[in-house]
């Protein structure tokens, strides 16, 4: 933990594809236990400055540290901080030629050096957590979309992270399946997980989060709780944004 | 170094010539593989089955014998038979059928790539079928048929090289670098060269074609 | 088409052993294009694996020897060897090469025309084994890094195994184009169904050393053509039986070879540049 308490902090991280421009000067900083929500339009950057936190992504200027380590600092040994940040994709990323016991244990077993009966004895309360415990040796193919989001959630838990990162967990399910997988992100942020979630997804934005960052043309337009921003954001862009989603 | 530089030097017109023969008998041969293509490619879509059935025949038999076979077909087999089928005719005219099943392929999966959809909703609004295909299907349709027209020609040039080494059907860019190697001794020297030769126009399709599909992708 | 199809042009396939005899020579190419192929994925791995190497020179130097290689005429390539090898390495050859090989695998040349064929191959599978790596990296890739696998643990343990099982159906149909090329090797003086074909001819019509019944090589070659029909045609069955499979297993849409095999790998360069 760094003096200040920050578990994540990002200093002025500015970033390009081509020449345009995706994030121009962010900073923010989260701590532990905290459950923030990035809004925003599509387009805005909000993914980009996901990918970049675990290194996915790198950054053309400023800095990120994790834990007091920088990321982009890190190197070749990024795959160390990894290890400790979950991440959930918006198309799931299951392993398609892994059950979804082995999906859970494969991180555990070569990242950690479990043993591999520990590390099953880990999926199974994890999957036991997150509802599904009877699809252990399915294939991902066999599985709904919702359930396949609940095994990467599952995926990312076995690797007891400091943080999860979450790149738009519903946008790719059908209604009917958004439920489930809120329900199990609820479940995490209430039991004090720190997570950075990037989703539309305002009733989650605005009942279980602790922060929203609202991020437009790369840059933090605005931040603070959800109950300020949904009833009184400070700058037109937000406002604009809130209307057009209270109305839809 | 200087060798290589003398090699092709002292060799230059031979080496042209051969080069020019090699694009030569691809031109020639294209131009049969697509005409005959796009029309067996007609049959392969046909509303008759008979007609489908026809079509398929064409392209498995082409597409799974080897051109070595079409070739001694075309200039030993026809000839003993007492049809005088000149060189460059068997030639051409095996390669070009040879890469047309390909070609009636390529042309049958590009109609299928555009999609029921479409046609459905340009007999919606009112199109004949004739006009569905003329303005909706076939403008895709070429779109997605360039880039793999394009492998063919490069798949061409390079089967082009097997009408050369045998039979001397023709004198292309590998007969000649043949001829001058068993000349010089020099075989590195010209196989170099010849190697270029070949390089330059496989490569200059791949950015041509390259180039065409820049141009034409869907702005999405 | 009355020449074609007259019975007394076909008789000579059921007189005396020339049909065994062609047929011999056919088997003798499909273990050729066997040889070939398994020495070719192996290599054409290592160069994929080489290809998507984080290290930039390695990459750049795979790929500069994937492009030559398989943007030059086979034939090209196999003459090339057989005109410049060594004949130290063509008598290494003899002297190692164990009895039991076929006959026309004993020859010196056999090994300009194997080197020949892999060179070529290995190349064009690289480059498809590139794509199946590629396309892989995105999602499944990323998800592995996410874990904190390392980019060598995340290549063996979930980019590689689904890669390969996806190359299956494109192997098989790349198996077809070599099965053909094959033939080439007859120029540089390996007995094997083209040879076969013109002795057949040559032969079967004389009383002495054939049967009497004259094999116009029209027809000969014909029933040459026919065994690879056959042949390719079981093959690209089971390639699209086992492209079928792969995508009812995965849902996934597996490496495709379609037409002549260098497509794949030109639409794949093509779209990694948008």
């Amino acid at each position: 933990m760094t003096s200040n308490g920050h578990l994540i902090e990002i200093e002025n991280v500015s970033k390009s594809f081509g020449s345009h421009l995706v994030l121009d000067g962010i900073d923010l900083a989260i701590s532990t236990g905290e459950a923030v929500v990035i809004a925003g339009p599509s387009g805005s950057g909000k993914s980009t400055l996901l990918r970049c936190i675990n290194g996915l992504e790198t950054i053309d200027e400023g800095d990120i540290r994790f834990d007091g380590h920088s990321v982009p600092g890190a190197g070749k040994d990024v795959f160390r901080l990894r290890a400790e940040i979950g991440m959930v994709f918006q198309s799931f990323n299951l392993f398609a030629h892994k059950s979804v016991l082995q999906n859970i244990t494969l991180g555990p077993i070569k990242v950690k050096g479990l043993s591999e009966s520990d590390a099953n004895g880990l999926a199974r309360d994890l999957l036991e957590r997150v509802g599904i415990p009877e699809k252990a040796d399915d294939f991902p193919a066999d599985l709904s979309g919702g359930q396949q989001q609940r095994v990467a959630i599952a995926r990312a838990l076995a690797m007891e992270p400091k943080l999860i990162l979450f790149d738009e967990p519903t946008s790719a399910l059908d209604p009917e399946m958004i439920r489930e997988v809120l329900d199990v992100m609820r479940d995490l942020a209430h039991d004090g997980m720190t997570m950075i979630v990037v989703t539309h997804e305002m009733g989650f934005a605005r009942e279980v989060c602790d922060r929203i960052a609202f991020v437009d043309e790369g840059r933090i337009v605005e931040e603070g709780e959800p109950k300020a921003f949904f009833e009184g954001a400070k700058s037109q862009r937000a406002k604009d944004f809130v209307d057009k989603i209270l109305r839809h | 170094m200087s060798e290589l530089w003398e090699v092709l030097v002292r060799h230059f017109p031979e080496f042209r010539s051969g080069f020019l023969v090699t694009l030569q008998l691809v031109a020639v041969s294209f131009a049969i593989a697509i005409g005959v293509g796009l029309f067996v490619g007609a049959l392969r879509v046909a509303p008759v089955r008979w007609i489908r059935w026809l079509g398929g025949l064409y392209v498995e038999f082409f597409r799974n014998v080897p051109l070595l076979v079409l070739l001694s077909i075309a200039y030993l087999g026809l000839r003993r038979a007492g049809i005088p089928i000149g060189p460059w005719v068997a030639a051409t005219a095996s390669l070009g059928l040879y890469t047309a099943a390909y070609v009636a392929e390529t042309v049958r999966s590009g109609v299928f790539a555009v999609g029921k959809g479409q046609i459905d909703a340009g007999l919606a609004l009112g199109f004949t079928y004739g006009r569905v295909l003329s303005q909706i299907v076939i403008p895709q349709a070429v779109r997605s048929v360039i880039p793999p027209l394009g492998s063919l020609i490069i798949a061409m040039i390079k089967n082009s090289a097997i009408i050369g080494a045998v039979f001397a059907l023709a004198d292309d860019l590998l007969k000649e670098a043949r001829l001058i190697g068993s000349a010089t001794f020099q075989y590195n020297e010209v196989f170099f060269w010849a190697a270029i030769g070949y390089l330059l126009l496989t490569v200059s399709v791949t950015f041509a074609i390259r180039a065409i599909e820049r141009r034409l992708v869907v702005r999405r | 088409m009355g020449y074609l199809f007259d019975p007394d042009n076909w008789r000579w396939l059921f007189s005396g052993n020339n049909f065994l005899f062609l047929l011999r020579g056919f088997w003798i190419n499909v273990q050729i294009a066997l040889v070939a192929m398994v020495l070719s994925l192996t290599i054409g791995l290592v160069l994929a694996l080489l290809r998507v190497s984080t290290r930039r020179l390695v990459s750049k130097v795979a790929g500069l020897w994937v492009d030559v290689w398989r943007n030059l005429p086979l034939i090209f390539i196999i003459l090339y060897l057989f005109l410049v090898m060594p004949e130290s390495w063509r008598d290494a050859y003899e002297r190692w090469v164990p009895g039991w090989f076929p006959t026309a695998f004993q020859t010196p040349f056999f090994l300009a025309a194997v080197i020949g064929l892999t060179l070529y191959n290995s190349a064009v599978i690289a480059e498809i084994m590139r794509a199946g790596i590629v396309s892989l990296e995105r999602g499944q890739g990323e998800a592995a890094a996410a874990i904190g696998l390392r980019h060598w643990q995340a290549m063996r343990l979930v980019i590689l195994p689904q890669g390969l099982r996806r190359m299956v159906p494109a192997t098989v149909s790349q198996l077809i184009t070599l099965n053909k090329d094959t033939t080439l090797v007859s120029i540089i003086g390996i007995q094997e169904v083209m040879r076969h074909a013109r002795i057949v001819s040559a032969t079967s019509g004389s009383p002495f050393v054939g049967t009497g019944v004259e094999a116009p090589l029209l027809q000969v070659f014909l029933a040459v053509g026919i065994m690879f029909v056959i042949v390719n045609l079981t093959l690209s069955r089971l390639s699209r039986r086992l492209e079928l499979r792969e995508r009812r297993r995965t849902g996934v849409q597996v490496e495709k070879v379609e037409g002549l095999e260098d497509q794949l790998a030109l639409q794949t360069s093509l779209s990694d540049e948008r």
